[in-house]
This record gives structure tokens, C-alpha cells and sequence, in this order.
């Protein structure tokens, strides 16, 4: 035990003077790495960067397109091989739409990816307020690496993870950096080099990496670097799918007015209401909250979804008076979409009564929901209800 | 020896078998590792060349770029295809593919020299890689002056005549050996020996190695047991007898020529797409990106003995160069020099991404995955880059072939073909 207590305060003391035996601190090494990254003031007048080159993957060189911004945001679009890949985070959700997986739409991204992506969206240095974020970094002497004399930097990250961080020790800039990378979403391990220091603005970058891991090499060199640019609405965001952003006419808050074809065969205006359409935060849903009087206070929460598959859309409707669910599938048939429950009906009975669901009269302002009734197994419908939407100002 | 007296001896010459017996005894005495067959050591007649070792000697390459710029002597558009260029007596043979018509494998004559078309015969429908790597024929050709022989991208192995490329047989290997498709189609290329034609077939019920009568078809045997993978057999001659190797899964195995399994050894390591090289007189090195990396074993009286192993060489697809007591490869990225007394890293270099390189006279030419082809002095003291220039555009995984004088690069859609000779 004593001699364990020993082998640990010796342990101990070492790591705690092993800057000093090294001749400077962490906190000095990684201030001089900032600076000649350019210095901190100038860092922080950087809003955000959008940087442009070509990425090599799979020996396949094609143009790429990287937005970083304050806040860990991040925007990218690259080809791995000859499939196009877009990624983001906007802060906090982390997506991409990596085509491995063979999904055609952005998707939130495994927990691997997601690391990945986060390393990515550094301002390429993750020193730079490194302590703010709560990253934590030790300095464990020099090293020579292929060639280079290097100063060895872990890094800890707030999510635990660890890096290792070669610094030349001439110029303090990043020679190499061992940290986990994502193989087809698999956890592996990428040694990167850095190269071509330029000065863009009053901060200094590496226009060249090369980064190896399992088979893969990938290498990027970049062209371009523009500082502070003004970026577009959303771009950070999990972008809708393709069938879904066709329902984004539906986006939105409505006002609404319900019609109703009574018995004796009239049309008859039952009651005006409010309506809002809206995509479900960084998913590919869409869901509606109405609710009217009809004899009833009615309630109505609809979700919208986009079956792959299938190739078609698929409904559902939650009535809080009855407290049931029904579900509709369907697609755009000229101008109109239109959803029915011929194909999805769970009723036993021998002729049900199906539904159908028309929004037709589609435009900027607004449309035209028609509710119509078929006995006849889909043969022919009669329409018993209709909502006018018209968008609110 | 010219090149029309060359085209001569290998076509019409009523002498030609004596001729080939005389040079293969000669072979045997003087070589480190006998031809396998007879050609002037200056062809390029089958997949790494006719030792299987990606070596042509006796050549004087340039070792700068002439201020006025190489000579290209020819470019061509050839489509999609990961065979390596075959040459002999002045012809280059390209084995590709389009996608016209619902898509074609195609054998191609070119004359060497000036790039004119020779024949074009239509081989199999495309063999269509659905991960996007690139479509087309993976096997590189063989021949003998004779014949020509090639194994399509979906396993129909088809011999052609050298003149005019009329077909003189072929075999379907999901057919006729139960064979199945490997996922990056059919890869494995045919050697050749005499009257033998050897494949890795990779059959049902023992058919996985196969030595077929290379002017019928027939086959004359076929051993072991196996599915079709990405290796190709190559012929040494080791302890007083030529020896057939083929790598399978974790085994490796020799074959006499007459069909006689000799030794076999369990690798420490899977699937090696890398070819096994032979280091005369009696050693065999082999690497794989793995854990292991690579090993070297010595065989002595047809037992196996394991020398070392060494994770620093971990070889793709590209198979390394041997050359005085070094191996030079590609590894994760890297060029680098490593000692084949214990493995030990000597150097690495950085920048061609997935290469590949061939060893002409006492340079090593390589060639980037971005088509940039560098002559690289293969010293064990470090990188020494002698010359480099651009020669194809885009994605390069066909290492070079080299003949007559003459490098011959192709990628997915192109071929140049530049005078390297002083």
C-alpha cells in the first residue's frame, strides 16, 4: 500500500512539473500557438468563415464548401467518392445526410458522426477559448514525429473524449492530431497532418490536411477562406427533405372557415377559426392544431410524414372528441393533394365509409380543404365539408 | 532485338518454341526468379509484369524531365477498367468497358508505338459496381504472343487470338466451376506457363485453383477449395522446381505445375488483396491493412517457417517492390521504405494518396492516385524524388505498366503512354 501511495505522489508530482521539466507551461504553449494562429483579439472578431476548395475522398477530388460560425455552427458540402454529402449543426442539433446509409434526406446524426462533425465545426484550432468550453489540455513533453521536433498536447473535450495535439516547436502551429474519426458512422481512430499556413484577414490557417484512418485518406485543400460573410437563413438547420419541403405551402398560421353540406342538401357556414402548420424542430414532420365547434368543441391535431418506401405521404388526424387516431395515405394528383384511408381502414364491416381528404385551390394566400365521404369502396366521393384557409398577414 | 523482328519471333517464327525453351534455360540459370514465360524481359505480358513482381530490368530510365517536357507519345480514351496494360511485340492490349447499349466489356489492340487501333472485340456484358468504385473488367490480361487471355468483371474467362482477337474459347465461371461473383467482381488474373493457363476459379467442389490447356479450354486441373477473391496466382521457382502460389482467405498454398499441393500456411492475417512477393531464394512476403500488417516467411524443404511480422506495412490493393533487401509499398497513406530484414520502418512520404509503383531499371516509378507519376530512387536512406510530372486527370488506382521503353498509365477513362528511356 505504502509503496503504491509512493509510485502515485511520485506519479503526481512529475505530471505537475513536467512543464516546467519541459521549459514552459501549457498555458504558454497554447498562448503561443493562438498568437501564431494570429492572436486571440483578432479570433474573436471572426463571426463566421466560409471556406471552399476541393476534398479528396476514395481518389475521387471535388469542390467542397465548409461555413463555420461562433456558437459551434457549422454547414458543410462535400463529396465522399462520387456521393454528395451535406452536414450541419446549428449549435446544438448535428445532422447530415451521408448517402451510405442510403437515405435520400438529412438525418440527425449517430453520436460517432456527431463527434466528428463537432471537431469540424472548431475554427480549425480547438485551442482558441479552449478552457471556456470547458475543454481541458496537458502538455506531455516533446516528441519527434516524422521528422519534426513537436510539443504533445491532450486534449479533453466537455464530452470526455480525448485528443492528442502535435504543435511544431518552431512555429507552434498544429503539425498533427490523433482523435476519433467516423467510418461509415463506426468509431475509428485519424491521424491528421496539417500544411500551407496562410494568412487570410489578421489570422493564420492551414489551407492543406490530410487525414488517415482505417483504409480511408482524405485530403482537403482549400482555395479560398472569406471572413464575416453574410449567411443564409437556416443554413445551419436540418434541411426538410425533398417531398416535404413540397408541403410547405401548408407552413404557416391560417384563419379558417368551415362550411358544411347540411341534410337537406345545403352548403352552410358553421364557424371561423385559426389554424397553424408547422415543421417539428429538426425533424421531417409536419403538424397542424385546429380546432372548431361543430355541435362539438373539436379539436384536430394532424401529422404530416413522407414514407420512402412507399413513395407516398402518410396522415394521420388525432380527433380529441372521440379520442381516436385515423390515418391517410396519399400524394399530389395534379395541382390537388389528396389523402384517403381506402387502403388503410382498420373497420370490419363489409361497405365502410371512407375518407378523403382534398387540398386543392393551392396557393401563396391560401387553399382549400374538401373533406368528401365514398360508400362505394372509393368508386365515386361526396364532398360533406369544406375549410377555406386563407394565410394570416 | 527490333521491334518488327520482335513481332516476327512472336507471331510467324516456324523456330519460336526452341527459341523459348533456349531463353527459359536461360532463364533458369541467370534469373533470381525465372520468367514464366520467355519473353523479352522488356514486355509487360501479364498482371505486375513477367515475373509477377512489378520489376523490368535492364532499362535506362530518365531520371529528370527534360526542360522541353516528356514525350507523350499517346492519350486515349478507353472507359472504365481497373486492368493494368499488357504489351508485347508492339501491341498494348486494354481491357475496358462502356455503358453504351446497356453496357460491354471490351478487349482492345492498340499498336504500342503510335496508339493506332489494332481489333476491339466485344468480351461480356459490364460487370456494374454498385458502390460507385468504377465499373468494367478488374483482371489484367495475359499473353503469350499466341493468345490473349481475360476474365471479365462478372467471371467469363475468354481466350483471344493475339493477331485479330477472334475468340477461341471461353468459360463462364459461375457456370462451369459453381464459382460466385466476389462483391468487387472478378479480379483475380490469369498467369501463364507453358501450355498452362492458371486462374483462381474459386469453384464449388475443390475448383477453387485451376490450371486450364491454354489452347482448348480443357481443364487440366483443378484443386482446393475456396470462393473467388482478388488475388491472382504467381509462379516462382523455388527449391529446385517451379511453384504456383495462391493466397485463399488465411491460407496460402503452393501447387506444383502439375497440380501437386507442395506445402500451404496459415497467414497471420486475412485476406490479402495485395499479391504475395516473392523474395529469391526462398522467401515469400506478404501484407494486408491489418493488425498484423505483413510477415515474411522462409520455405526449406517445403515446410514454412515464419520470420517476422510487422504492422508497419499494411498494403491495400497495390503490392509492394522488393528490391535489394527493402520493401517499398503504400501504407495508410504513406509511400514508405521498410526493411525486410525485420520490417522496421525506414522511411515514409506523404502525398500520393492510394498509389501504386513499379520498379523500371534502378528507379521506382509511381504512380499517385491523382495520376501524377513520380521516379523515386529505391534507397532505404530516405525519400529521394528524382522527377515527377502530371499524367492523367482524376481518380488513378491501375498501376503503370511498363515496355519498350514505354510507361503505360490508365485510369477509369483514359490512357497515356509516355517514352521514358534515356
Amino acid at each position: 500500500m505504502k509503496k503504491r501511495y509512493v509510485i502515485l505522489t511520485v506519479t503526481l508530482f512529475l505530471i505537475t512539473v513536467s512543464g516546467a521539466v519541459n521549459g514552459q507551461t501549457i498555458e504558454e504553449i497554447i498562448e503561443k500557438h493562438i498568437n501564431a494562429h494570429g492572436g486571440l483579439k483578432n479570433w474573436q472578431k471572426i463571426e463566421n468563415m466560409k471556406i471552399t476548395g476541393h476534398f479528396t475522398s476514395f481518389s475521387e477530388r471535388k469542390p467542397f464548401t465548409e461555413i463555420k460560425a461562433k456558437g459551434g455552427k457549422y454547414y458543410a458540402h462535400f463529396w465522399l467518392g462520387q456521393h454528395p454529402v451535406h452536414e450541419g449543426s446549428d449549435g446544438s442539433f448535428v445532422w447530415t445526410d451521408d448517402p451510405w446509409f442510403e437515405l435520400p434526406y438529412a438525418r440527425k446524426a449517430s453520436p460517432v458522426e456527431e463527434s466528428v462533425i463537432l471537431q469540424k465545426s472548431d475554427f480549425f484550432t480547438p485551442f482558441i477559448n479552449y478552457a471556456e468550453k470547458g475543454y481541458k489540455a496537458t502538455f506531455d513533453g516533446k516528441e519527434v514525429k516524422e521528422g519534426v521536433e513537436v510539443f504533445k498536447i491532450t486534449l479533453t473535450r466537455n464530452d470526455g473524449q480525448n485528443e492528442t495535439w502535435y504543435l511544431n516547436s518552431k512555429t507552434y502551429l498544429e503539425y498533427m492530431a490523433i482523435t476519433d474519426w467516423s467510418d461509415f458512422a463506426s468509431p475509428v481512430q485519424q491521424e491528421a497532418v496539417f500544411d500551407d499556413f496562410r494568412k487570410v484577414g489578421e489570422v493564420v490557417l492551414p489551407f492543406y490536411n490530410e487525414r488517415v484512418f482505417d483504409s480511408r485518406i482524405t485530403s482537403t485543400e482549400i482555395e479560398n477562406i472569406e471572413l464575416n460573410v453574410a449567411l443564409e437563413p437556416g443554413i445551419f438547420n436540418l434541411p426538410l427533405s425533398e417531398p416535404m419541403k413540397k408541403l410547405d405551402f401548408l407552413r404557416g398560421e391560417w384563419g379558417v372557415s368551415f362550411d358544411a353540406l347540411g341534410r337537406g342538401g345545403n352548403w352552410s357556414h358553421v364557424d371561423s377559426t385559426s389554424s397553424v402548420f408547422q415543421f417539428i424542430e429538426n425533424k421531417n414532420i409536419l403538424q397542424e392544431n385546429i380546432s372548431y365547434i361543430r355541435y362539438l368543441p373539436l379539436e384536430k391535431i394532424t401529422t404530416w410524414t413522407f414514407n420512402n418506401d412507399r413513395k407516398n405521404y402518410l396522415m394521420t388526424v388525432f380527433n380529441d372528441i372521440y379520442s381516436s387516431t385515423d390515418v391517410y395515405q396519399g400524394d399530389f394528383q395534379g395541382d390537388s393533394l389528396i389523402m384517403d384511408n381506402t387502403l388503410v381502414s382498420f373497420t370490419k364491416t363489409e361497405n365502410p365509409t371512407f375518407t378523403r381528404y382534398i387540398f386543392t385551390q393551392i396557393s401563396q394566400e391560401g387553399f382549400v380543404l374538401e373533406i368528401a365521404q365514398s360508400k362505394d369502396k372509393g368508386e365515386t366521393w361526396k364532398v360533406s365539408q369544406k375549410f377555406t384557409y386563407f394565410r394570416k398577414k | 532485338m527490333t521491334q518488327k523482328s520482335r513481332v516476327f519471333l512472336c507471331l510467324f517464327c516456324p523456330f519460336k518454341k526452341a527459341i523459348i525453351t533456349a531463353l527459359a534455360v536461360f532463364g533458369i540459370f541467370f534469373h533470381e526468379s525465372v520468367p514464366a514465360q520467355s519473353y523479352q524481359e522488356n514486355d509487360w505480358t501479364q498482371f505486375r509484369g513477367n515475373q509477377h513482381n512489378g520489376i523490368v530490368r535492364n532499362v535506362d530510365l530518365i531520371t529528370s524531365v527534360p526542360e522541353t517536357g516528356l514525350e507523350k507519345l499517346w492519350t486515349k480514351n478507353v472507359g472504365n477498367g481497373f486492368p493494368e496494360v499488357t504489351v508485347l511485340a508492339g501491341v498494348a492490349f486494354v481491357f475496358s468497358s462502356d455503358s453504351l447499349d446497356g453496357g460491354y466489356e471490351y478487349l482492345a489492340a492498340f499498336d504500342a508505338e503510335t496508339g493506332k487501333d489494332l481489333w476491339k472485340t466485344r468480351i461480356d456484358t459490364l460487370y456494374f459496381e454498385v458502390d460507385g468504385w468504377g465499373h468494367g473488367p478488374r483482371s489484367t490480361p495475359a499473353t503469350d504472343g499466341e493468345m490473349i487471355y481475360c476474365l471479365s468483371g462478372r467471371g467469363k474467362l475468354t481466350a483471344l487470338t493475339f493477331k485479330d482477337g477472334k475468340e477461341v474459347w471461353s468459360k463462364f465461371l459461375p457456370k462451369d466451376f459453381g464459382s460466385v461473383q466476389p462483391r468487387w467482381g472478378y479480379s483475380s488474373s490469369p498467369a501463364l506457363y507453358e501450355n498452362l493457363l492458371i486462374l483462381e476459379t474459386g469453384g464449388s467442389e475443390n475448383r477453387a485453383f485451376t490450371a486450364f490447356d491454354k489452347k482448348t479450354g480443357s481443364v487440366v486441373w483443378s484443386k482446393g477449395s475456396g470462393v473467388s477473391f482478388y488475388n491472382s496466382p504467381i509462379l516462382t521457382f523455388l527449391e529446385n522446381q517451379r511453384q504456383i502460389i495462391f493466397t485463399q482467405d488465411t491460407m496460402l498454398f503452393s501447387y506444383s505445375t502439375a497440380g501437386d499441393l507442395l506445402w500451404s500456411y496459415r497467414m497471420p492475417l486475412r485476406y490479402p488483396y495485395s499479391q504475395p512477393i516473392f523474395v529469391a531464394p526462398d522467401k515469400f512476403f506478404i501484407s494486408a491493412l491489418s493488425d498484423t500488417g505483413s510477415f515474411l516467411i522462409q520455405v526449406k524443404n517445403n515446410q514454412v517457417h515464419k520470420l517476422w511480422t510487422s504492422d508497419v506495412m499494411q498494403n491495400e490493393w497495390s503490392s509492394c517492390i522488393y528490391h535489394d533487401g527493402y520493401f517499398y509499398g503504400f501504407s495508410k497513406g504513406k509511400l514508405i521504405c521498410i526493411s525486410a530484414e525485420n520490417g522496421m520502418l525506414k522511411w515514409g512520404q506523404r502525398g500520393y494518396g492510394k498509389g501504386s509503383l513499379i520498379m523500371v531499371g534502378d528507379v521506382l516509378v509511381v504512380l499517385s492516385d491523382q495520376g501524377v507519376v513520380v521516379l523515386v530512387e529505391p534507397t532505404p536512406e530516405k525519400f529521394t524524388k528524382l522527377a515527377s510530372f502530371k499524367a492523367m486527370e482524376g481518380k488513378s488506382w491501375t498501376a503503370p505498366s511498363f515496355a519498350e521503353g514505354k510507361l503505360f498509365v490508365r485510369n477509369l477513362s483514359e490512357m497515356s503512354v509516355f517514352k521514358l528511356t534515356k
